[in-house]
């Protein structure tokens, strides 16, 4: 079979298994955890996309769907948006600021981002706590449900659909003409330019379309939970955003993804061995990092589709 | 002849106290392949930097076809039809060799991957690694990727070419082939400046060979007059005969 016809094919099937899943489990426990799963997948992916595609390492994903979150919560708290449009708005800000970072750090080289993601992190979080008259602080916002009744199911289709519009966005960037100038500033950044790449221009518009990919799970989130609270700005939070894609495979947006959905699934399957399973995982982590660059699922995956 | 013609005016690099390159100047016109030798260290390399852009430049002015191009930055000085390779090949190390050339020709071109993939299947044909397209740029042997980087440099259909240490580490039959990739593409109204410390290719390739010794030109002429100028003899090898 050619490996175009497989590749639609493991992705036809991925969708029809997303579709009929929550028929299938009946707990609102399980779909809850199904939802958070694809909340994580997509930040896995658009973090693969900037990192395992774009070569930038960010820390600043979470800090970026919770300015998402929060901006969608606050429009609706004292202007009165419904969620569509606030939502709409708090991806645009995530994009906004993610266009800001981009062109402040993005033309220099190294660990400026990294170093620059977890100072964006840290003022995320700190603003949001200092600022409780206007975010509640450690208080929580609270936004208004997506949904009037409290059944998971609408929800659940909501970040499917959510997941599948990221992932299909990025995806058509990293096969288009973008994702191949992408993948050159990843290898060498000046071999790149000499090129003709405008790298700084790419990867800003990188950071940018990953903002908002970030901003995009954010929203859901706050609207999903009905609270958004600054621990969430966590760098350990990001860090397990970092692990998850890292341990499917950085560079491979269906393996991050799979690696996030897979992985928030086996911690809260673990849940029962208590901290022990953050060690399970960490030891995960560093098996991976050890001796399986490529991650777990982007193997398996390329063997599936004939690569 | 073409009507191409790169100037370089009065051009200076300094990193702190040292003068890389400094007040060096010249042209290169119509198909001209000119070599440039010196001894290590002698700012060869710094000057290509400094033309395309990797280095701002501390004085001087550059024009390429009529217009000022070191106010601009790298990409755009490559779309305008000047490219380069590296001492030390710098391939797209986890893409195959057809992506390695694709990069250069979307930049430069529009198009879709069909239509633009034939003028990469030219070149690879053009370079014999049109068996290794769909290899990893990484397994290609030093001298396939010194190859590779030729072909992507000839993908965005430069003006000229500056080729640093084209010769270095290949194995001598495949820098005939080189010779003769070179010789073919010149044909083409396409100028080289070439780097290298092999002065057997130098002489043999360059219609005109130019010495830097500690940033400055020293030299400027005809390949022959240029192997028997005193200067060049003092100030590259010391007392031996070059």
């Amino acid at each position: 079979m050619a490996k175009n016809t497989r590749k639609i094919l493991f992705f036809v099937g991925l969708v029809l298994l997303g579709l009929v899943l929550p028929l299938l489990v009946r707990s609102s426990y399980w779909r809850h955890v199904l939802i958070l799963a694809y909340f994580y997948g997509l930040l896995a992916c658009s973090w693969s996309f900037l990192e395992g595609y774009g070569g930038q390492f960010s820390f600043g994903h979470i800090a970026l769907a919770t300015v998402g979150g929060y901006t969608s919560g606050l429009l609706g708290k004292y202007f009165g948006f419904s969620p569509p449009v606030s939502m709409l708005v708090g991806i645009l800000g995530a994009g906004v600021i993610g266009f800001i970072i981009g062109v402040l750090c993005l033309r220099f080289r190294g660990a400026y981002l990294a170093l620059f993601t977890i100072a964006f992190s840290e003022i995320v979080r700190v603003v949001i706590t200092a600022e409780s008259n206007i975010t509640m602080g450690r208080m929580g916002l609270e936004l208004s449900p997506l949904f009037a009744q409290s059944n998971k199911i609408p929800y659940y289709y909501n970040m499917f659909l959510f997941l599948v519009f990221g992932f299909a966005i990025m995806y058509l960037v990293v096969h288009s003409r973008y994702g191949l100038y992408l993948r050159s500033i990843r290898e060498d950044q000046d071999a790149a330019e000499a090129m003709g790449v405008d790298i700084t221009k790419y990867k800003v518009l990188a950071f940018t379309l990953t903002s908002m990919i970030c901003g995009l799970a954010g929203v859901f989130y706050g609207h999903y939970l009905g609270i958004l609270t600054p621990s969430f700005t966590s760098i350990s939070t990001m860090g397990l955003v970092i692990a998850m894609a890292i341990i499917g495979g950085v560079e491979s947006l269906v393996a991050a993804a799979l690696g996030g959905i897979l992985l928030e699934f086996g911690l809260e399957f673990l849940r029962e061995v208590g901290t022990w399973r953050l060690v399970l995982f960490g030891g995960l982590l560093v098996f991976v990092v050890r001796f399986a660059r490529n991650g777990l699922i982007a193997p398996v995956y390329h063997k599936m589709i004939g690569e | 002849m073409s009507d191409i013609e790169l100037e370089v005016k009065g051009l200076k690099k300094f990193f702190g106290g040292v003068k890389a390159v400094n007040e060096v100047s010249f042209s290169i016109t119509g198909n001209e392949i000119v070599g440039l030798i010196g001894p290590n260290g002698s700012g060869k390399t710094t000057l290509i930097n400094t033309i395309m852009g990797f280095h701002s430049a501390s004085g001087g002015i550059i024009h390429f076809n009529g217009k000022r191009i070191d106010n601009i930055p790298t990409h755009m000085r490559a779309k305008s039809g000047l490219a380069r390779t590296f001492q030390v090949p710098r391939i797209f190390k986890r893409m195959s060799v057809v992506e390695n050339l694709m990069v250069p020709l979307l930049t430069c071109t529009g198009g879709t991957f069909s239509t633009l993939r034939r003028r990469a299947d030219e070149v690879m044909e053009f370079l014999t690694i049109n068996h290794l397209a769909n290899e990893n740029a990484q397994n290609l042997s030093g001298g396939q990727q010194k190859l590779l980087e030729m072909g992507r440099a000839l993908m965005l259909n430069p003006e000229i070419i500056f080729l640093d240490e084209p010769f270095a580490g290949v194995h001598p039959e495949l820098q005939s082939q080189i010779y003769d990739y070179i010789n073919e593409v010149n044909t083409d109204n396409k100028a080289f400046l070439i780097v290298s410390h092999n002065m057997d290719s130098i002489f043999t390739l360059s219609h005109r060979t130019m010495v830097l010794n500690e940033g400055r030109k020293i030299a400027d002429g005809d390949p022959e007059e240029i192997r028997n100028d005193d200067r060049v003899i003092e100030a590259y090898l010391g007392d031996e005969e070059v």
